[in-house]
């Protein structure tokens, strides 16, 4: 599977050419600080599934990491490539970026148009499988979509864990 | 306008807002404004019972509350409240987010309210604001 973050805007026409530009920015600062190059291998589970992925990007200027937040960077990083991991892997684009307080941080539409919420968590390195406890059970209370998923990106591997869930019970 | 050109708008408002609010910057709360006019014009066009419509009540309420205009947050409320297209599920959580924004130190201290009380723990956190820092800064 290939990931190319240039095309993020492509991928997802309803997220503006800016802020397609900013997420590929800030996911190009954010793999760059742990020594990546463009056309890093990223191991990528899609529910359980392994799959090894090519992640590519336009190279950020050395000076663009002193500039921003990097808790941001790695936030917006694991966004990126979350949003491209969704649309390649499993059809999903772009409706509307999330409120924090609503569950989710993307609603996005499947193919058929069907509501899905996508919630991300970025962490430079570390655990992510509790990580993503946390996020499955966080995106299972987001009212009114038909899918759900929860995207756990660790860039200093850089690895990439998604898991589509069921909503929670009431 | 339409979904099309508001979806995209929502979307680059509330990235601005968040990174002013992680900042702490000024703007923050006139950002969130932005952010809850937005969303208030997704619902005028689409009806509560669309999933869609009612994820545009809840931001337009709650944006309203992070801009801490709270005749906003209590107008937005009262009208989708008393829309009858609304389902049970959406009224309760436009509620919440009324209750929270209207008793911030109960949505954020539920355990020491349950424990000592919201009027106590107010008077609580007034004194304790009161009495300055405890270390000299700077």
């Amino acid at each position: 599977m290939r990931l190319d973050l240039d095309m993020l805007q492509q991928m997802h026409p309803r997220l503006n050419a800016t802020n397609a530009a900013e997420l590929c920015h800030r996911a190009a600062v954010g793999l760059e600080r742990h020594g990546h190059e463009s056309s890093v291998p990223m191991a990528t589970e899609l529910d359980g599934s392994h799959h090894d992925c090519a992640l590519t990007w336009t190279a950020a200027e050395i000076s663009a990491a002193l500039q921003l937040d990097r808790h941001q960077v790695t936030e917006w990083a694991a966004e990126a490539i979350s949003l491209a991991v969704v649309n390649v892997g499993l059809g999903w684009a772009v409706a509307r970026r999330g409120q924090r307080g609503d569950s989710c941080d993307w609603w996005l539409k499947d193919r058929n148009g069907d509501l899905a919420a996508l919630e991300v968590s970025g962490i430079d390195s570390g655990d992510t499988a509790r990580r993503l406890r946390d996020k499955v059970v966080q995106v299972q209370q987001a009212p009114g979509a038909m899918h759900r998923a929860a995207c756990v990106v660790e860039l200093a591997s850089p690895k990439t864990d998604l898991v589509t869930v069921a909503a929670r019970s009431a | 306008m339409t979904i099309d050109r508001l979806y995209p708008l929502v979307t680059d408002a509330i990235m601005r807002a968040d990174v002013l609010e992680d900042l702490g910057a000024p703007g923050a709360a006139e950002a969130q404004l932005d952010v809850s006019h937005l969303e208030e014009q997704i619902a005028d066009l689409l009806p509560a019972s669309d999933p869609e419509g009612a994820i545009a009540r809840r931001g337009a309420v709650r944006a309203a509350g992070k801009a801490n205009d709270h005749a906003r947050v209590r107008s937005l409320a009262d009208q989708y409240l008393a829309d009858p297209d609304a389902g049970q599920e959406l009224r309760d959580q436009i509620a919440k987010i009324l209750a929270d924004t209207e008793d911030p130190i109960g949505a954020h201290h539920p355990r020491a309210v349950a424990r000592i009380g919201a009027d106590r723990l107010r008077r609580f956190a007034r004194r304790l604001a009161g009495q300055g820092s405890p270390l000299p800064i700077g």
